[in-house]
């Protein structure tokens, strides 16, 4: 018989019992006295491991039944006892097969879930965010580009005026206005560059305003970010991005509240090539409109490559760019 | 018969310290994890409160005091009922900036003025339904006085730009600690507020230090390579490439900067484990804790990386590990639990805490 202590569920206090079924009642034969309890109120805790089995006795309290080698042989002796704990998810637990087919399970939903579940959900997240928020997103940008990067431009103002002047008679593929905020920098540690904010802000280097052969140069690079920004590319990844942090961070929990942030940043590394297609459509659509040619947009593409390349970077890093040599040919096709 | 009267005589029954000890095992727990987590995502979350259910009962069934394991009764309809209606309130409030400032404005402040009551009901349930040798514990606060301690103690914390923090800190764990009982025994809270202002001041001097060496590096490292990014400029050079260059500068200044915090966050948790559970009393038996935080630093680290090199599989290994150190730490000085007795509690209901877990109430601390 198997030995076990006793609670009355009154005191703290144990005492000693072995365990017996006679008919349909369980027996506690104690040092003292001997507790009856109808089978049908006793329920017993499923198995789980070094955990002690606990036999509930409704009213009467409870068991806890330590391992000892003849409990198994008991509990299936008497099946009545212990038939709420082999319920299906307890059974299902034991086996380690089972355990495998979980983890497929797991592996195939996380996997579904990154590759298409947080996308569709940024896309429809960042096609939904309320202005209010793209304004600030963009304003916190700029603010945090201006600190570390960026520096006020050193074009004369003439000039600067000059390139918003002529922009603002750009018009959109739709016919709209061209109405973006351009703004220009000098940022000697990022170079030539041009990129636009959630907000509607364009950012453009002196660098490339200088690196230009002519105007229509600059408004074909305008045209390619114009481009991310009216599909909200960065607004899609900087939402991707957040969202895999928030569901990192929320399963590793703890400590790991902050350093979750890294893994997902190194898992939004990949800008997709896809948007820069994109973009590169909608620029030529937007300088065909506009009576300009879409090469112009080649013709600085090429300019900045060359740019880039002799300036001393560690360029056994770099490839030989199949990925701009194919879209300077599609736009010079345009 | 006699060796097990003999055994149970010797354990707690009369002034003796006893600690916790923690049966759980890693690749026990990983199977009912992984099974549990299958069927979730199976049930689109449904099942989960089933989860919680197991995973908890797990967890109490295997910490044991004195040879006695603990329970847990929450019944998982209940949690499944508390955690719909969190995710509505959630839901609501998220929905609510498409309305209007002004009534995403009404929720948030809605949602402060009903959490503290949700904060009492999450701990009444919490505490009822943990059991320990049949006896069942149990909260007495009130929602007044939740009201000063969860929002007004918290509030003045705030506004004294944190000059206040360590004494809300204090006053919040009085409040927790002091309310509770088990069986018939409340616990009491006895910890001075300098302790705590000693502490805090330790973590603020710390910080200051690791903050500056941290600087000190980053602005080395910053100045040697320029920064990347992500722009038109880059089209020139494999896309792809220089993003994740530019992305890996970017990441390790990053992680320099927040280092710090990283190792400081487990000293604090360790030293406020021990302030707190060692000025907490049974009755008459004392509490005591005594974790390390370089023990408890390297035991985040090493889940950490592991939980990382596994793609998220160690999860199960690491809380197992976790709570084995932590609790086994802890016990009971001078145990007097064989002269406790039960006290009878009404039904406590499960959806507060459903809903306070959503908005993370954290009350580990």
């Amino acid at each position: 018989m198997p030995h076990a202590r006793y609670f009355d569920g009154q005191h703290a206090m144990a005492t000693a019992v072995e365990l017996q079924v006679a008919g349909d009642e369980l027996l506690l034969l104690g040092h003292e006295q001997t507790i009856r309890v109808p089978l049908a109120q006793v329920r017993i805790s499923e198995a789980m491991g070094g955990a002690e089995r606990f036999i509930y006795l409704g009213e009467a309290g409870h068991c806890e039944i330590p391992a000892q080698p003849d409990l198994a042989a008991f509990l299936a002796q008497h099946p009545h006892l212990s038939s709420s704990s082999t319920g299906l998810v307890a059974r299902l637990q034991q086996r380690w097969a089972i355990a495998a087919v979980s983890l497929a399970v797991v592996f195939l939903a996380a996997a579904g879930t990154y590759q298409w579940g947080l996308p569709a959900l940024s896309n429809w997240l960042a096609w939904h965010l309320p202005p209010s928020t793209l304004k600030e997103l963009g304003d916190e940008t700029l603010a945090l580009l201006d600190k570390k990067f960026l520096q006020p431009s050193r074009l004369p103002h003439s000039r600067q005026e000059q390139l918003v002047q002529e922009m603002s008679k750009l018009r959109l593929p739709d016919g709209q206005p061209f109405n973006a905020d351009i703004q220009f920098r000098d940022s000697p540690h990022i170079g030539a560059n041009a990129f636009a904010l959630p907000n509607g802000q364009i950012v453009v280097t002196d660098q490339l305003v200088k690196l230009a052969a002519n105007d229509e140069e600059i408004e074909a690079v305008l045209a390619h970010e114009t481009g991310h920004l009216s599909r909200r590319h960065s607004l899609r990844i900087l939402i991707r991005g957040s969202l895999t942090a928030a569901l990192l961070t929320w399963y590793l929990g703890d400590f790991s509240n902050l350093a979750a942030t890294i893994p997902a940043s190194l898992l939004q590394a990949r800008y997709s090539r896809e948007y820069e297609t994109e973009a590169d459509d909608y620029a030529a659509a937007m300088l065909h409109a506009n009576g300009i040619a879409p090469v112009r947009l080649a013709e600085m593409l090429q300019r900045l490559e060359k740019s880039y390349s002799g300036s001393g970077s560690d360029s056994s890093y770099l490839d030989s760019h199949p990925a701009t040599a194919d879209r300077i040919a599609r736009l010079s096709q345009q | 018969m006699q060796h097990d009267n003999n055994e149970m005589q010797n354990q707690g029954a009369v002034g003796e310290t006893v600690a916790l000890e923690f049966t759980g095992s890693g690749t026990e727990y990983f199977r009912i994890w992984i099974v549990n987590l299958a069927l979730t995502v199976l049930t689109l979350g449904i099942y989960s409160a089933w989860a919680k259910v197991r995973r908890l009962q797990y967890f109490h069934r295997n910490t044991k005091l004195a040879g006695s394991g603990f329970d847990y009764h929450g019944e998982p309809l209940a949690i499944l009922k508390g955690r719909i209606v969190g995710v509505l309130l959630l839901g609501g409030y998220s929905v609510m900036d498409q309305v209007s400032v002004l009534a995403q404005v009404a929720m948030f402040v809605l949602i402060m003025v009903v959490m503290p009551w949700l904060a009492v009901r999450s701990l009444k349930f919490r505490l009822h339904y943990t059991s320990y040798r049949g006896l069942r514990f149990a909260f007495d606060g009130t929602t007044k006085q939740a009201y000063k301690n969860f929002l007004l103690w918290p509030l003045f914390s705030y506004i004294s730009l944190g000059l206040l923090a360590p004494y809300a800190h204090r006053e919040i764990k009085q409040f927790q600690h002091g309310s509770s009982r088990f069986g018939n025994t409340p616990f009491s809270f006895n910890a001075t507020p300098n302790s705590f202002y000693k502490l805090y001041f330790k973590a603020f001097l710390l910080m200051l230090v690791t903050f500056a060496v941290a600087i000190g590096v980053v602005f080395t490292v910053g100045n040697m390579i320029p920064a990347s990014f992500a722009g038109l400029n880059n089209e020139t050079m494999d896309k792809d490439q220089l993003e994740s260059i530019g992305m890996l500068v970017g990441f390790i200044a990053a992680f320099i900067f927040i280092l710090p915090f990283m190792l400081l966050l487990p000293w604090f948790q360790a030293r406020i484990q021990n302030l707190v559970w060692s000025h907490t009393a049974l009755g008459e038996s004392r509490l005591f804790s005594h974790v390390r935080a370089r023990d408890l630093l390297g035991l985040y680290l090493g889940n950490f990386i592991a939980i990382v090199l596994t793609l998220g599989l160690f999860k199960p290994f690491a809380d197992i590990r976790l709570a084995r150190y932590r609790l086994e730490r802890m016990g009971l000085q001078d145990a007097k639990l064989d002269s406790i007795i039960g006290q009878a509690d009404g039904p406590v209901g499960a959806v507060a805490e459903e809903t306070a877990e959503l908005f993370d109430f954290d009350f580990s601390l």
